[in-house]
């Protein structure tokens, strides 16, 4: 099983080119968006009431961090996300983990998994406040069911698509449950789990900025509110920014956990820990890795 | 329709809540009570924050845990008993006595109406201009301003069309500028960031629209009748705080700069904030703080009813309103109030 997106990169070149040349190519990226944004303030195809400038915006984002306003509210929706994150993530894995074991559950409970996925949560925000009461609990609910799924799909699909043959050679070896699920199943699912793990952690981000719209008084999703109701678009736009870093370096530390955690899957890595730290446990983890 | 099926959801929710808890009551030692209000921490409800400051709050022996309410309906949080007190707007109200909600309105602090009807203030139009013309809503039960200013005028609400722009004033300024739409219905808030902006609005709904019981303390009939006392500490100290923030607009600013800096990142966008929340808490005459108009409720709940917003056939506001409080709520020396505020920070 390996990474899609690493696999694109590999068939189109990127991961063998030079590494300056593509931090030149996404700089450049960067530079193109950023002046197609300046010429469009400038010239007024848009109003700066809708996009203003992007010195406007960092100016913004000055102030805000400078006063600590955005320190304030950062810590508040970060404690929702990594809260939600954690209860969806290991509610969804632990879920796929007991389906991928017993048919019976699996055919039970996957509907109601199904249709909580469907519902949209925008809808049942105001609900959860009225079961759950105001504060954090009901924003982490909410960040939590929604960043539940893509962990459930992707853990039992990985689960699920164990290899017959190696599953057999466990088998014939007198491998008890566990060890085929710790070193067979579990291991050949990781990288499936990880994508999911990734796309979770910036859902959890999205719910929580969901839950803080529908009612807060600290918060990001709050201070956009209240910038966007005052009309000063610029400070809307420096706590999006905000959110935006937040979102990237949220998914940069699974990518990071993802290359270190399933090393396997990663050309580089492997050859890194086969080369270093070979052990016993990983050279076993490799064979496996390698049948699949 | 959207509001049908919200309160049969907010219904389903309620019910779920009461067969699924223990039956913690609304009432409220006096240590904390749990006091929702419409919006997060802001000038515009500086009651809230100049009685925290001044520790008028605390010398009735209250805690304020403030619960943001949001677009949430706060009618349903103190009936299931989330809420101690709520502040509510009189049609949420009836609409929450329409659906069987039991409340007791004890206190009116906004008594002009939250919602109007605004131009650019250049334009020149007057509501009878607008027939034919485009209205924009900025939620959907902004229709409602739009058909009773119309029906006051003696004009058919279906005579414009309406099309609904949602919350951001920077989408709501591009509208009107642009000319996509002729009016726009919504609540003064909406429009506190525009003006601040530099974008002259009038409004054109007439003075009789304007007279409305726009923010009202509810409670429940049991939280008056097991906690009285300190529900009237509350709203005495929420009319202290009232006259405090009438007395002296720039401590009382200086109050919400501290509080709330973040409604400050644009000082104009602050000021504007207070400003235009001074006219709708004074008091109705020069009477005391927080009598409830009964007459101008009944107009409210008859307009609805016209409208068929509500399903009664008739409704006697006296059935819901009790003002026993407010007497209370209105006894303390205004003298020292002023000593207070006039003293706050030096």
């Amino acid at each position: 099983m390996t990474d899609p997106i690493a696999t694109l990169e590999i068939e189109s070149g990127a991961s063998t080119r030079r590494w300056p040349i593509r931090v030149v190519v996404h700089l450049l990226t960067f530079a193109a968006v950023l002046a197609v944004w300046v010429v469009a303030s400038n010239q007024g195809w848009v109003s700066e009431r809708i996009l203003p400038p992007p010195a406007e915006v960092l100016e913004s984002w000055w102030n805000l961090a400078s006063k600590g306003i955005l320190a304030d509210h950062l810590g508040v929706t970060l404690w929702e996300v990594f809260a939600g994150f954690v209860i969806g993530a290991a509610g969804g894995f632990i879920i796929a983990v007991v389906a991928s074991f017993w048919a019976d559950f699996r055919s039970v409970v996957w509907p109601y998994m199904v249709a909580l996925q469907v519902t949209p949560r925008v809808a049942i925000a105001p609900l959860l406040f009225i079961w759950l009461g105001f504060g954090a609990l009901p924003k982490i609910v909410l960040a939590a069911t929604i960043c539940f799924f893509p962990v459930l799909i992707n853990s039992l699909t990985g689960l699920m698509l164990v290899d017959e043959e190696a599953d057999q050679l466990f088998r014939s070896l007198g491998a008890t449950r566990s060890q085929r699920f710790f070193r067979l199943a579990l291991p050949g699912a990781l990288p499936v789990i990880f994508a999911g793990l990734k796309t979770s952690i910036s859902l959890a981000l999205i719910g929580a900025i969901v839950g803080e719209f529908v009612s807060a008084q600290e918060g990001l999703g709050l201070l956009i509110q209240r910038f966007s109701f005052q009309l000063n678009t610029s400070a809307a736009y420096a706590v999006l920014l905000t959110l935006t870093v937040i979102g990237l370096v949220l998914y940069g530390l699974m990518e990071l956990a993802d290359r270190w955690i399933v090393y396997w899957n990663r050309d580089d890595r492997l050859h890194h820990r086969t080369e270093h730290a070979a052990s016993k446990h990983a050279a076993a983890l490799i064979r496996i890795s390698k049948n699949q | 329709m959207t509001r049908k099926f919200l309160a049969l959801l907010i219904a389903v929710a309620m019910l779920a809540a009461a067969c699924g808890s223990d039956d913690e009551s609304a009432t409220a030692d006096c240590g904390t009570i749990d006091f929702l209000q419409p919006i997060p921490e802001s000038i515009i409800f500086w009651p809230l924050l100049v009685s925290n400051e001044l520790g008028y709050f605390a010398d009735e022996g209250i805690e304020v845990n403030l619960l943001p309410g949001g677009d949430l309906p706060e009618t349903a949080f103190v009936d299931n008993g989330t809420a101690d007190i709520a502040s509510a707007g009189g049609p949420e109200v009836l609409q929450a006595i329409d659906a069987g909600a039991d409340l007791v309105v004890v206190y009116d602090y906004w008594n002009i109406a939250a919602e109007g009807l605004v131009t650019l203030a250049g334009a020149g139009l007057s509501v009878q201009d607008l027939v034919g013309g485009t209205i924009g809503l900025v939620t959907d039960s902004d229709l409602a301003t739009v058909t009773i200013i119309f029906d006051q005028l003696g004009l058919d609400p279906s005579s414009v069309d309406t099309v609904v722009l949602g919350e951001s004033p920077a989408i709501l300024a591009e509208s009107l500028e642009s000319g996509t739409v002729h009016a726009v219905a919504g609540a003064i808030m909406d429009f506190i960031g525009m003006g601040a902006a530099g974008i002259d609005l009038v409004d054109i709904a007439p003075d009789s629209f304007r007279a409305s019981p726009t923010a009202s303390f509810i409670v429940t009939p049991e939280t008056l009748d097991n906690n009285s006392d300190c529900i009237e500490g509350f709203l005495r100290a929420w009319a202290k705080g009232t006259y405090a923030g009438l007395h002296n607009g720039d401590n009382t600013m200086a109050i919400g700069r501290a509080a709330v800096p973040e409604e400050w990142e644009d000082e104009a966008v602050g000021v504007a904030s207070y400003e235009v929340s001074v006219a709708p808490q004074e008091s109705v005459g020069g009477k005391d703080f927080g009598v409830v108009q009964t007459d101008v409720w009944q107009t409210v709940a008859n307009q609805l009813i016209a409208a068929g917003e509500l399903d009664m056939a008739e409704i006697d506001v006296d059935d819901f309103i009790d003002q026993s409080l407010v007497d209370g709520a209105n006894s303390w020396d205004r003298s020292k109030v002023q000593v207070d505020i006039d003293g706050y920070g030096s």
